[in-house]
């Protein structure tokens, strides 16, 4: 893990047909397992050797969300980024309604993944849920993962006696209703369109592609999972070095129950970002990346040893 | 972030009165959401003027479920791919809701300035109406399909339930599991009407006395039942005192409502099934038909398994007297026998065996095997065994035995093709004879071999009016054993007869007798399809 050889690419949006192939390189040439790569529609750009980066997307979403996040981390480490199973280009067949039910599930995949790639001392950005989803892991096995960057957390999304996560039972029921009226807005029904970008000429009259799309119900049920979730019991198990993010104006992660998360994990750095709203890898990907980038500097470099 | 000039919303020009007197809502906002502009319908949608929004988030003006869809998921799409389309939300308005449908499209600018979205919104309070009632009509529809399923799968666990305790697991697992019940429990009222009990009681670790039996003394929900005949619920919290002591029971159990069902049989009372909800009760109010339809199919399925358990206790008894006759005893001849009724137990009934001294020297023994199973098998079974014994002591040989039975079974119900081995033994000279009807043949154990005795066969009793070869005949040495037994002792699902000889005779060697212990445990514990039954005949 010493040499620093940048790989020029940026990140694969799932379903992609015509898209930019040139760009993107067969993650079976790093030698990975083939299998899991096609599972989690694993992505993998940067560094071969470097240290890794691991991005997991949250609820809503798919890793499309790293697309500008991950660009920074590039020249130094290895970014791996993957689709939940259920979103985006994952395998619809390893769904498990089962498995996926609580967070846990979705935390035994990052483990499976980490351990089935080989890797060690892996960062895990996580944003939104999957900060939890992320602490679950680390929580599970220390030995794999060596520091964690959680955007905009929550341990705990319902509003609970003292505790403040900014949400009563019923806004959790009415987002229940919005995405089961949405129905539709999840599933590959649209055809791609013709859009011209003036203001992005690198997409300018491009084929876009549809992101983010998900099975319907699975997005519903990963919904029920993410927002009716308490993790708070979870945070004190995290030993690894944490940087939590705050976003100004976040609706969903109000600075209370980030708050809270920076204070049950022990020895945490918690910053807030000029980032508004609840997506900052998207709204601000330099900003947050950068956010990032100090805090894996200022750590002591892990021993190749591990 | 710099909010625009609200007066810019209010300003004159063709295309701004287009997008002022639209007939839908419009707004602009930037990349972080961030309202620009706003044209007079949604202000009137929302009821508020230019200063209330101007310079909010777009969100905002969401209801909270909106909100969190909105920058959990239409925010990423906006930036990702520069547009949604027909997104069903709410809008505020003061304490209620407006329902729309928008669509959002980045605009197109000069490709220099900041990043904006126009989004259309169009009331669709008519329309959500008409899509509610169809929500509705398809939740209805959906949970007429779910208790259709339930009832199907309980129906067929049911009948597949043979004993009382096997339709109280389906009640208590299969049916718990289709009505998204906590717990139901099957309580059976006694023959004198006076006690309730579990028909199988649950093991609780917490050692509460809620399912052990009680009586009318304990005034429990059950009775109210029982006695009006009508389903009682009980919610926590009301009508507790009514019943003392379930409160305490529904909190240890962490029921919301339990239900009691009374079921009769015949006319007669006959129990109450308690169904416990908790909080995520997938059960509605409306479903009360479907919990007490899943009640009439189990209280049938018990009436069943009572009769059927009522009938096999007739079954085992009646052949346990048969077969407690004594073996002879006689210093020149050791006799050993086992019987074990087929471990499913309506399968039970029908193997025999007899022996007895017929005279001073001479011994008399017979294995025989009804066909058919039950109270009827077992009738037969006594019948041909009488029979066979006065035909013994009338004198009659072996083979001349087996003729009088084939014309004895010709007029005699339930006995036509069973089978027999008889054979007697001089007690003197050690000369024995055998004939078969249609049994499997004895296996003869020596010191180091063993051999089955397969000559002058002939066919099962009733079958054939041919005559019968004479008997076998041999001198048993005081070293060997012969052995008689029914086919369950060979028998195995899925393997052909010659296997289960084979391996018979190899377990069977030697005069030591453990491996005749080795035998009879065998046949104790294996699940065994059909009874099991042998005769061990040796001289002294």
């Amino acid at each position: 893990m010493s040499s620093r050889v940048a790989v020029v690419c940026s990140c694969r949006p799932p379903h992609s047909s015509a898209g930019p192939a040139k760009e993107w390189r067969d993650v079976g040439s790093y030698g990975l397992s083939v299998d899991l790569s096609r599972r989690f529609n694993v992505t993998e750009s940067g560094v071969p050797d470097g240290p890794v980066v691991l991005m997991v997307h949250g609820f809503g979403c798919d890793q499309s969300m790293w697309r500008w996040m991950r660009l920074p981390f590039e020249a130094t480490y290895r970014v791996i980024s993957f689709d939940l199973i259920g979103f985006g280009g994952s395998d619809p067949e390893a769904y498990d309604p089962v498995k996926y039910e609580s967070l846990e599930g979705y935390a035994d995949d990052i483990v499976m993944l980490i351990e089935g790639l080989g890797l060690s001392d892996v960062t895990v950005v996580g944003h939104s849920v999957a900060s939890m989803i992320a602490v679950l892991a680390a929580g599970e096995r220390p030995d794999l993962i060596a520091s964690l960057a959680l955007l905009v957390p929550s341990a705990r999304y319902i509003d609970d006696d003292e505790y403040s996560g900014g949400f009563t039972l019923d806004d959790i029921d009415d987002l229940m209703e919005s995405l089961e009226r949405n129905y539709l807005g999840w599933a590959n029904s649209m055809a791609p369109v013709i859009m011209g970008r003036p203001d992005r000429p690198d997409l300018e009259t491009e084929l876009t592609e549809l992101f983010c799309q998900a099975d319907p119900v699975i997005a519903t049920r990963f919904g029920n999972a993410t927002f009716r979730s308490d993790n708070r019991g979870d945070l004190d198990r995290v030993q690894c070095p944490t940087l939590v993010v705050a976003c100004q104006d976040d609706p969903i992660a109000p600075p209370a129950a980030v708050d809270f998360v920076a204070n049950h994990i022990a020895g945490s750095i918690r910053i807030t970002l000029d980032a508004v709203g609840h997506c900052p890898n998207l709204s601000a990907p330099e900003e947050t990346a950068q956010a990032v980038l100090d805090f894996l500097q200022q750590l002591p470099t892990p021993s190749p040893a591990g | 972030m710099d909010s625009a000039d609200p007066a810019e919303s209010v300003g004159p020009g063709r295309s701004d009165d287009l997008f002022e007197s639209a007939p839908c809502g419009y707004a602009i906002f930037d990349e972080d959401g961030i309202i620009l502009r706003v044209n007079k319908m949604l202000l009137t949608m929302v009821d508020a003027e230019p200063t209330d929004v101007i310079g909010r988030r777009f969100p905002k003006l969401l209801s909270v479920g909106g909100q969190l869809f909105f920058e959990m998921r239409l925010q990423s799409l906006l930036r990702l791919q520069g547009f949604v389309h027909e997104v069903a939300l709410d809008l505020k308005r003061g304490d209620t809701r407006v329902p729309v449908l928008m669509s959002i499209a980045e605009a197109a600018g000069d490709g220099t300035g900041p990043r904006e979205f126009l989004a259309t919104i169009a009331d669709i309070t008519e329309r959500r109406r008409y899509e509610d009632e169809l929500r509705e009509a398809r939740r209805l529809a959906d949970a007429q399909r779910r208790r259709v399923v339930a009832l199907q799968t309980v129906s067929a666990e049911l009948s597949k339930a043979v004993t009382r305790s096997d339709v109280a697991a389906v009640i208590e697992s299969t049916a718990a599991a289709g009505l998204g019940a906590d717990a139901i429990t099957l309580w059976r009222l006694d023959a004198d009407d006076t006690e309730l009990r579990p028909v199988s009681s649950p093991v609780r670790e917490d050692g509460d006395d809620w399912f052990v039996p009680f009586d009318r003394e304990a005034k429990r929900p059950h009775w109210q039942a029982l006695d009006t005949m009508s389903v009682v619920t009980v919610t926590r919290g009301d009508g507790a005192s009514d019943f003392p002591g379930i409160e305490a029971a529904m909190l240890s159990l962490g029921h919301e409502l339990v239900r009691f069902i009374p079921f009769r049989s015949g006319k007669r009372l006959a129990g109450v099934v308690s169904m416990g909800f908790g909080e995520a009760s997938q059960i509605e109010a409306e479903d009360e038909e479907l919990l007490v339809e899943v009640v009439r199919q189990a209280a049938a399925a018990l009436e069943r398994a009572e009769l059927y358990e009522q009938q096999r206790d007739i079954v085992l008894m009646w052949q346990e007297n048969l077969m407690s006759t004594s073996l002879p005893t006689d210093g020149r001849v050791r006799l050993r026998s086992h019987y074990a009724p087929a471990t499913q137990v309506f399968r039970a009934g029908g193997d025999w065996f007899d022996a007895e001294l017929v005279d001073d020297d001479r011994l008399w023994f017979i294995v025989g095997d009804v066909v058919g199973h039950g109270v009827a098998a077992a009738a037969a079974m006594g019948k041909l065994r009488s029979a066979a014994r006065a035909l013994a002591h009338a004198g009659f040989g072996p083979t001349e035995l087996l003729e009088r039975l084939d014309r004895f079974v010709e007029r005699t119900p339930g006995t036509f093709a069973s089978t027999a081995i008889c054979g007697d033994l001089d007690l003197v000279t050690g000369v024995a004879r055998i004939a078969r009807a249609g049994h499997p043949p004895p296996l003869l154990v020596a010191e180091d071999s063993s051999t089955y005795l397969e000559a002058q066969g002939g066919p099962p009793l009733g079958v054939s009016r041919i005559s019968r070869p004479d008997p076998m005949q041999f001198e048993l040495s005081p070293t060997e054993r012969l052995v008689l037994f029914t086919d369950g002792l060979i028998e195995r699902r899925n393997e052909i007869l010659d296997v289960g000889l084979d391996r018979l005779q190899s377990l069977l060697s030697g005069t030591d007798n453990r491996s005749l212990r080795d035998l009879v445990r065998a046949s104790a514990t294996r699940d065994h399809l059909d009874d099991i039954c042998f005769l061990v005949v040796a001289r002294t």
